[in-house]
């Protein structure tokens, strides 16, 4: 292996360049370029972003922060928030999987009788693509959305709040649950059906049994999940706690917006824990 | 041979009470809520709902509209873009200094409690910052930034800092310790070893999550205008209360088209990260 | 009948095509004269309920137990109200438990499938298809994790089953020897196409050569075995 040539700072430039060199710089150099105009959509490039009044604004809110209000009504309130959040969450995945569940079985090709003869059933077909194009519109749709709109059929309250996230939910299960029976349901079931076996008598004695801890799974998965986006169906009108944090941002009361947020987390943390301890538990013993 | 069958087993407490506790649960739920969906059921509501829907065709497509509808695209994805690269670069410190050892960069410290206790303090605010969904932290920061995507952005970066801290510290726990114990020992400063030890080997997971976190952003940057903080969603929210219909289809159109977009071009970087 | 034949040679796919699973994809098959891929799919159904198709690799969910895996053998012919039913107790159970109890497995009833040994889980769904009410029974490679013993056993509890339905057992077996002491007719394949179609005494150890001409560890290995 030859030297290379010794310059007087010991290292050979041009014949050590890295080739690579030009290329990142002019990545980098790319980079910066675009960089600035989108600071600017971004809104972070504003000269009055943080004036004095704004900040003087946000100070006073922020020390409205402590301490967070404690009167024995409004926490009360704050619990009642709080728990139709959850419930707001609940009953709405329990629609989505009453409607879900179902159609994912019908959407997975698992389940699917005359395929199993490499011969596709243009009336199976017909069933199942218009059900996962329903799931991908359904799952498509933010809840927020959905909440949006409801709140003007239905009115304000956790009415449109529970038929948000059914709609989300039933396409975000149906597509979860076709694509766990797909995965680990086929052999099974198929055998079963190779035997004469009815879907029905399918489905129970081999997709679900088979499928079951990764369906239970994804079930705890969802409900955590649900509980989070409840919580800012309020900010439209949809119920619980992000309807109260909404009405003390507008009243600018910092005392009342912490405590909520307070309660905000507390409410994830222990959905979340419950989740996991649900999912812990399945693992071990099904 | 034996005559009778092997005893069934009991399922235990727990097993038997679950299923029923959850049932009642649910039911605790639907039933403690005052729900109507009468308003749905009413007679004239059908063709109510079928003239609210048709009033969306057809979506509104003149030049002006679309010009400004294009100026609100880009808007929320420079939200959603410039949120999440600010949430990964502080996240990164966060992630490095708040990961178990041999990772986190101050690898020497031989006084363990405080170092402890503040990764535990750190901790608590990672999951606080995780906890509060971008739309409350967009609508807390409306109050000190005003209306516009900069509250949409900053909220973003707040709420994904915490993600992605948590994310990256696992990332970096489950890495491969060989390198960067070899450039430590030999004599290389904690950050020499973070930046060419451990950094290098972390670089696709960690940029692979980043991108993960921006198609999630860039959906909840399409929402936050909901509350005020601009782009797509401030839009919507106009359009809906002005009952201005055709243009809120045509927003919610592009929501899903800047949404696709987005999912195509992380699934793009994702993959080549992979090779 | 013993289908015999080595490895690829095609043994799987010529039962599953024999049992209306497997659509082939040149040519036609008939069943029972009739070419079941032209039925719909009621009939077809009811043409699957007359033979168990049991394959090569015991397809048992991993956690269900054992009882009601075996007790899935009787599936195909239980109307919806049982199949509804069969959720809060097995029906046939105690069918179950027999057929467990030839393979020696009886004290396993009520465990989960996936705290079975392999060889355990062979003869669970053996099981199953000693409880299936057919006319024809097809069983790709049963007693490929058995040992000698239970190997012989096994076999010999399906030969007495079909017997005692007068039902047809037909078995791809690569214990070459099993084959030709237990099974009247023997068909080999060999790439694909039938080799030997006819009463086992036929096939005499010049042919059996000719079989694993290519192949010849699959058959050593058997031989010196037992």
């Amino acid at each position: 292996m030859t030297e290379p040539p010794r310059t007087a700072d010991g290292y050979g430039s041009s014949a050590l360049a890295d080739p690579r060199l030009s290329r990142r710089l002019g990545i980098v150099l790319l980079g910066v370029v675009i960089a600035v105009p989108l600071l600017a959509s971004a809104g972070l490039l504003d000269g009055d972003l943080v004036d004095a009044r704004s900040l003087a604004a946000s100070g006073r809110f922020l020390a409205g922060f402590w301490p967070p209000a404690h009167d024995l009504p409004f926490l009360a309130r704050v619990l009642d928030a709080a728990w139709s959040t959850i419930a707001i969450a609940t009953a709405g995945l329990a629609v989505a999987l009453l409607v879900g569940a179902p159609l994912g079985a019908l959407a997975a090709e698992a389940l699917s009788r005359r395929r199993r003869g490499r011969y596709d059933d243009a009336r199976v077909t017909l069933v199942r693509l218009p059900i996962r194009a329903l799931l991908i519109v359904l799952r498509g749709v933010p809840e927020l959305v959905w909440a949006l709109l409801l709140v003007r059929l239905v009115g304000l309250g956790p009415s449109a709040g529970v038929a948000a996230v059914a709609l989300t939910g039933t396409g975000l299960v149906g597509k979860a649950f076709a694509e766990i029976l797909d995965a680990t349901a086929r052999e099974p079931a198929g055998a079963l059906l190779d035997n004469g076996a009815s879907a029905t008598g399918a489905l129970l004695f081999g997709a679900l049994p088979a499928g079951a801890p990764d369906l239970l799974s994804y079930t705890a998965y969802r409900w955590e999940c649900a509980v989070r986006t409840s919580a800012v169906l309020g900010f439209v009108g949809a119920g619980g706690l992000g309807q109260e944090i909404d009405l003390a941002l507008r009243q600018f009361d910092g005392s009342r917006v912490a405590t909520l947020l307070l309660a905000l987390v507390l409410l994830v943390a222990l959905a979340d824990r419950a989740s996991t301890g649900v999912r812990r538990t399945l693992e071990r013993d099904g | 041979m034996s005559e009778s069958l092997p005893p069934r087993p009991r399922p235990s407490i727990a097993q038997r009470c679950l299923p029923i506790g959850v049932l009642a649960f649910v039911a605790a739920c639907v039933l403690s809520l005052e729900l109507s969906f009468a308003a749905l059921f009413d007679p004239g509501a059908g063709l109510q709902l079928a003239a609210f829907l048709g009033g969306f065709l057809p979506p509104t497509h003149d030049l002006p509209f679309l010009r400004t509808l294009g100026h609100a695209t880009l808007e929320t994805f420079a939200m959603s873009l410039v949120g999440t690269a600010l949430a990964a670069a502080v996240a990164l410190p966060l992630a490095a200094l708040l990961a178990r050892p041999p990772h986190r960069i101050a690898a020497r410290r031989t006084r363990a409690v405080p170092t402890d206790l503040l990764r535990a303090a750190g901790r608590l605010g990672l999951i606080a910052l995780r906890s509060v969904p971008e739309l409350v932290w967009a609508a807390l920061l409306l109050v000190a930034v005003g209306v516009g995507p900069a509250s949409g952005t900053l909220a973003l970066s707040l709420h994904s800092s915490g993600v992605l801290a948590r994310l990256q510290a696992e990332a970096l726990e489950n890495l491969d310790p060989a390198p960067a114990e070899a450039l430590r020992l030999n004599g290389a400063s904690a950050l020499g070893t973070f930046l060419h030890g451990t950094l290098p080997l972390a670089a696709p997971r960690l940029l692979s999550w980043t991108l993960y976190r921006w198609e999630s952003n860039v959906r909840a940057a399409a929402l936050l205008g909901l509350v005020g903080a601009g782009g797509l969603g401030q839009s919507l929210h106009v359009s809906f209360s002005l009952f201005r219909l055709h243009d809120a289809a045509a927003i919610v159109l592009a929501m899903l088209a800047l949404i696709a977009g987005v999912d195509a071009l992380s699934f793009r970087l994702r993959r080549s990260l992979m090779r | 009948m013993a289908l015999v034949g080595p490895s690829g040679a095609g043994k799987s796919t010529l039962l599953r095509t024999l049992a209306a699973a497997d659509r082939p994809f040149a040519g036609t098959v008939q069943v029972g004269g009739i070419d079941p891929w032209t039925l719909g799919g009621t009939a077809l159904r009811a043409l699957r309920r007359r033979a168990h198709l049991a394959p090569q690799t015991p397809p048992l969910p991993p956690r269900q137990r054992v009882a009601s895996a075996v007790a899935a053998g009787r599936l195909p012919h239980w109307s919806l109200r049982r199949t509804l039913t069969a959720v809060f107790g097995t029906p046939d159970i105690a069918l179950a438990h027999a057929a467990l109890e030839r393979l020696e497995l009886g004290a396993r009833l009520h465990d989960r499938v996936d705290r079975l040994s392999g060889g355990e889980r062979q003869r669970v769904a053996l099981a199953r298809a000693l409880v299936a009410d057919v006319e024809v029974l097809f069983i790709d490679e049963p007693l490929s994790a058995l040992d000698p013993t239970l190997a012989l056993r096994a076999l010999g509890c399906l030969l007495e089953t079909a017997r005692e339905r007068a039902a047809t057992l037909v078995c791809s077996l690569h214990q070459i020897d099993l084959a030709r002491a237990h099974f009247t007719r023997l068909i080999a394949i060999r790439d694909g196409a039938v080799f030997h179609d006819g009463p086992t005494d036929t096939f005499d150890d010049a042919r059996l050569t000719r079989l694993y001409r290519g192949h010849e560890d699959e058959l050593h290995g058997e031989r010196t075995s037992a």
